[in-house]
């Protein structure tokens, strides 16, 4: 580890075992109530509790299932959609208006509806977590391709690459940048759209368990899932910057400090 | 038959008539150079010869075939850009064999024919390096070297130099100019430069406004502009109005417009011998610019004015505000 990153990180973990002390003596000086906030103590000792009682396996391996399914599903729609537009530009011009407008709806508000369609199991979690990430997949891959320079596609052309070979070695690494940033956004959404699916009507799952506890004010158990899904989110960030980071070894890493601009793979 | 050929084409953009009823040929081996003004059809025209622009009506040929249907990918035609156009996320051996890739060459081929390229271009040891981390200058080697490899029947460079430093440029131009001897290319070369189309081109045609002003060598289209757009366009010819300048020499009558070249006329501080092979003129130094090897200056001869280039010469020089007198030989005044 470099001695930049080393430094990062003790700055990061001194942030949150500062703000876990200041939590815990809100708590203990009565500042706050319990009743509402819990402390980490409570909060550490549910999450052993959760843990070996295998609740938490089967709780989360559903929800994880739900979004995973939907983020996969939400994805590849996205980028097949958006290259396809990019590849027939009278379609794009015809559909990108329409997609837009049905991305301006609160597609959480729907989400009764979505139950409705496809029942309280898995197949509507699926359906809004995959919906909530097609739209930021989809306009950053019909994005890219459409602002992408010309002169890539036709010195393609000109060295002899077909439609398909111009696709697959030029037009999808070089739109993989924004692909990646759609995905990422994507990452919180699918597990957005799978929790308050949940919500709305399921028999298991994180959403329903925070569901549950908050109605019985077992706040240390939404706690506990809460910091479960912030887990969740920065191990599928780490590992997605580091998918990125191997992609876009070619790019240049700009920084604000003008010294700094780098190769990524430098 | 020549090697490449258009036959009438026309090439409309909206309204707008790009190409008019446009007919031109190259031989195989040559390196011809369209040279005109921004907006004038040269980069239209070498688009349609690659396939990247269609064409309304006419023709185009190539070696002998039709191409002028013909997919860009199926034309082996090689193409340098202005702006390099590199892939970015390629390192410099997968941009210059991706021709080869994309041909499905096997792997030993492929890396005897690139580092053959690469060592062409100079760029040996930089093969791992990606476009963002390269100069301007590097990066259109690279875009060369890309072209080179897959042997086209057609190089065209449009416009290569434009994003170039002047020194570089030079050094570029020469080493393009090198490899196409070397594999005995046939190439097709864009520029708004005249100093650029002369250094480099076997043929030149001088292009405005769709249409082909004028073909011709370098040398004869210095020195015998076809019209009076190719007398202002190449040079600076001094072009003024026939009357005009019957009033200056005092003798002679011309009629519309004559041009003559800033260097075909001696200067003198003494008034010329009368000869029956020369006209005369004195007139008023209003400015001297020193030019390298020569010195510019700027004349006014009664209302007109002119400019005449005479060698560098310490020894000699006109002052501001003095009266000289010029000659110039009737042979090198053209009338349009």
């Amino acid at each position: 580890m470099k001695k930049d990153d080393l430094i990062l990180n003790v700055i990061r973990a001194a942030i949150i075992i500062g703000f876990l002390i200041l939590w815990e003596a809100a708590a203990e000086y009565k500042w706050v109530s319990t009743y509402y906030t819990s402390r980490p103590s409570e909060v550490i000792a549910d999450l052993i509790q959760f843990t070996s009682s295998g609740e938490l396996m089967k709780h989360a391996s559903i929800t994880l299932k739900e979004a995973f399914t939907g983020l996969f599903y939400g994805s590849i729609a996205g980028i097949l959609i958006g290259l396809l537009f990019g590849q027939f530009v009278n379609a794009g011009r015809v559909f990108n208006p329409i997609i837009t407008a049905i991305h301006g709806i609160p597609q959480l508000t729907l989400a009764p509806v979505y139950i409705l369609w496809f029942g309280i199991g898995f197949a509507s979690k699926v359906f809004l977590a995959g919906l909530m990430t097609f739209f930021g997949v989809f306009f950053a891959t019909y994005n890219a391709i459409i602002t992408m320079e010309q002169n890539l596609i036709e010195s393609a052309s000109l060295l002899g690459a077909s439609k398909y070979q111009t696709l697959i070695h030029v037009v999808l690494p070089t739109c993989t940048p924004w692909i990646i940033m759609g995905i990422r956004t994507g990452l919180g959404s699918s597990l957005v759209g799978a929790i308050v699916g949940e919500y709305m009507g399921a028999a298991a799952g994180f959403g329903w368990m925070v569901a549950y506890a908050t109605s019985y004010f077992n706040i240390k158990r939404v706690m506990s899932c809460i910091v479960i899904l912030l887990l969740v989110g920065i191990v599928m960030n780490a590992g997605l910057d580091r998918i990125e980071k191997f992609l876009l070894r070619w790019r240049t890493q700009t920084s604000l400090s003008i010294e700094n601009n780098t190769i990524q793979n430098n | 038959m020549s090697y490449i050929e258009f036959k009438n084409v026309d090439k409309y953009f909206g309204k707008q008539h790009v190409l008019k009823n446009l007919n031109l040929s190259v031989e195989k081996g040559q390196f011809v150079t369209l040279l005109g003004a921004s907006g004038c059809g040269k980069s239209t025209l070498l688009r349609t010869l690659a396939g990247l622009t269609s064409i309304n009506s006419g023709s185009i040929f190539l070696g002998g075939e039709d191409i002028t249907y013909k997919s860009p990918n199926k034309r082996n035609i090689g193409m340098i850009f202005q702006q390099y156009s590199l892939f970015p996320t390629m390192n410099v051996y997968n941009n210059v064999s991706f021709g080869l890739r994309m041909r499905k060459m096997n792997k030993d081929q492929i890396f005897s024919l690139v580092s053959n390229a690469i060592k062409m271009v100079n760029l040996e040891g930089s093969e791992k390096k990606y476009p963002s981390q390269l100069s301007g200058g590097e990066q259109q080697r690279v875009a060369l070297a890309r072209c080179i490899v897959t042997q086209p029947k057609v190089l065209l460079l449009d416009e290569p130099f434009s994003a170039i430093d002047a020194k570089l440029r030079k050094s570029l131009q020469s080493r393009i100019k090198e490899i196409h001897k070397e594999l005995g290319m046939t190439s097709i070369f864009v520029t708004h430069d005249q100093d650029e189309a002369m250094t480099m081109s076997d043929y030149i045609y001088l292009m405005n406004n769709g249409v082909i002003e004028q073909g011709a060598n370098p040398l004869e289209l210095y020195s015998r502009p076809a019209t009076l757009f190719a007398a202002g366009f190449i040079g600076d010819y001094n072009i003024l109005d026939g009357k005009d300048f019957s009033e200056i020499i005092g003798n002679g009558y011309y009629k519309s417009k004559v041009a003559f070249r800033p260097e075909m006329i001696l200067a003198s501080r003494e008034p010329f011998d009368l000869s029956e092979e020369s006209v005369r003129f004195s007139g008023v130094i209003s400015d001297m610019i020193p030019q390298g090897s020569i010195i510019r200056y700027h004349v006014k001869a009664g209302k007109t004015k002119l400019i005449v280039d005479v060698l560098f010469n310490k020894e000699e020089f006109f002052d501001i505000n003095e009266q000289v007198y010029f000659e110039i030989a009737k042979d090198h005044i053209m009338q349009f």
